[in-house]
């Protein structure tokens, strides 16, 4: 019998290193955590008025599906804003006028992972009402907002496969059924 | 944790000396039920209290996803991870027992083979229901769209794969039922494993630089943790009352739980820090201490010190004991040790969620 232990634990590791090799092989592409590495405006900035647009730069590429921003208002009003997401970067046009105050940014998007990351970003504008737009940040400012092409990024792999297989699984699964209900009582022990 | 750590006392144990003599086998299998309730509560206790702290906060004009989700997503995933590790511990029984004397072993064996279908089954459920809570958390307020999120996202596509996994391990599982240990308990090891191995996807999965390396290493300490801790549950809950059976059983799982411990010890502790080393607007020695991460991982360095520390104990204190067919405390020690094994499973369910920085 002592022998036979060893002999169990290595066919274990092999059976383990076999599954993780056949894994490693058929590796996702890298699927990290996106972190926030900088924006325009920066957390706590003042501005005369309000800049013309938000972006938020992320540690690596930001998936475009599920991106999304919205712009607090002094007063508490919620104003969603068109995003556009390049490379790292998840672009945002703020509405052309506001009145002066602590506006907040809030931001979520689905990091590579498969998780919402989501923080906000809060500045204040100083100047008076109704400034002229553009001022600060003069590079988009376009009122219509560049509409989020989704598309645009390359959508991961297609995995529909994945359901054909669940398909495939649950059709052996009730073959497994059927063989126990067809022959009644469980096999007492082994008669090999 | 006071619902399931009593003192380590010698209890269910007689105290009379060895019984070298085989009796006969008993009718009936003499279930004890602790280390379930004590893995189940541990983990769930500390996955709450890990998840409550590490929620992040409201964001202004963000929908958020509301405490059914934010709560009810990591329940999913430890009821997948308990599942799974029972699954793969009952698998692994039959490779303790030993095959040389079934008319001992088979009504045990029989009776691991009945639950790990139905833990396979249980595996499945909480896959999927944790695949809709996942979409359902990145679209908050609106219905979910579990279809679009498995088609984009490999963290749908993980779950629904390991889901697959179980199923296909309840066909084999139900073969074994039906054609007892003729279905190579091999097969039924590797089935559960594979099913593991997608899950990693779901978590941190991986960091951009080092992904090889780490994705295997991830999956190493996936695998090593759920072979170890299932192991010594199914130990603790069929063979602890059983003498004769449990010092077959217990050589055999202490070398395959030292092996583990190395694995799951080095892998996890290089996972943690290159997670944190790689991240980036943090530094490493003080994220250590500064972020809901790294707090985390100092957590579960801790638990997996003490569960070192009472697997040495049985082990050494209490193994040779156990191989004479003495009355030992094992049972209360490994209720000990498997109650310290859930708080590190509902840590780690956590760890695959809080965000690094």
């Amino acid at each position: 019998m002592p022998t036979k232990g060893p002999v169990a634990v290595r066919r274990f590791l092999t059976v383990l290193l076999a599954a993780c090799a056949a894994l490693a092989v058929g590796a996702a592409p890298a699927l990290a955590h996106n972190v926030l590495t900088g924006s325009d405006p920066k957390d706590g900035a003042r501005f005369g008025s309000l800049p013309g647009q938000a972006t938020l730069t992320f540690d690596q590429p930001v998936r475009a599906d599920f991106a999304q921003m919205a712009l607090t208002f002094p007063g508490g009003a919620v104003y969603k804003l068109d995003v556009l997401v390049a490379g790292n970067d998840v672009i945002a046009t703020l509405p052309v006028s506001g009145e002066p105050g602590a506006y907040v940014i809030g931001y979520q998007i689905l990091s590579n992972d498969g998780h919402p990351v989501s923080g906000k970003i809060g500045f204040t504008v100083t100047g008076p009402a109704g400034a002229s737009p553009g001022t600060s940040s003069p590079l988009v400012t376009t009122t219509g907002g560049p509409l989020v092409e989704v598309a645009a990024a390359p959508p991961a792999s297609g995995g529909g496969w994945v359901w054909g297989l669940l398909v495939v699984a649950l059709l052996l699964s009730g073959l497994g059924i059927l063989v126990v209900a067809r022959q009644g009582r469980p096999a007492k022990g082994q008669d090999a | 944790m006071s619902a399931t750590g009593p003192a380590p006392s010698p209890v269910s144990t007689a105290t009379e000396t060895a019984v070298p003599a085989d009796p006969a086998p008993p009718a009936e299998v003499a279930v004890r039920w602790p280390p379930v309730w004590a893995m189940g509560g541990a983990a769930l206790l500390t996955l709450l209290v890990a998840t409550w702290w590490t929620l992040p906060g409201a964001v202004p004009g963000i929908t958020a996803p509301g405490p059914l989700i934010e709560y009810g997503l990591p329940v999913a995933r430890l009821i997948l991870d308990l599942c799974a590790l029972a699954t793969v511990g009952l698998s692994l029984l039959p490779r303790f027992l030993g095959f040389d004397d079934p008319g001992r072993t088979e009504a045990t064996l029989s009776r691991a083979r009945s639950w790990a279908v139905l833990t396979a089954f249980g595996w499945t459920l909480a896959a999927l229901a944790a695949m809709v809570l996942s979409a359902a958390e990145v679209t908050p307020g609106e219905a979910p769209d579990p279809a679009a999120y498995v088609a984009r996202i490999g963290n749908g596509q993980g779950l629904v794969i390991s889901a697959a996994c179980a199923l296909v391990y309840t066909c084999f599982g139900l073969l074994a039922v039906r054609f007892g240990e003729k279905v190579p308990a091999e097969l039924r090891v590797a089935v559960a494993i594979f099913g593991l191995l997608p899950l990693p996807v779901s978590g941190h999965a991986s960091n951009w630089y080092w992904h090889d390396l780490s994705m295997v290493s991830m999956e190493l300490h996936v695998a090593a943790a759920s072979a170890w801790t299932g192991g010594l549950v199914a130990l603790g809950v069929l063979l602890a009352r059983d003498r004769e059976l449990l010092a077959r059983a217990l050589p055999r799982f202490s070398r395959l739980a030292t092996v583990a411990l190395v694995v799951v010890a080095v892998s996890g502790l290089f996972n943690g820090l290159v997670e944190l080393a790689l991240s980036p607007t943090t530094r490493l020695p003080g994220s250590l201490f500064t972020t809901h991460y790294g707090w985390l991982v100092v957590a579960k360095t801790v638990f997996a010190g003490v569960i070192a520390v009472l697997g040495a104990n049985i082990r050494w204190r209490l193994l040779p004991g156990v191989a004479r067919r003495q009355a030992t405390a094992f049972a209360a020690w490994a209720l000990l040790e498997i109650t310290v094994m859930g708080l590190a499973y509902g840590v780690a369910v956590a760890l695959t969620r809080a965000a690094v920085a």
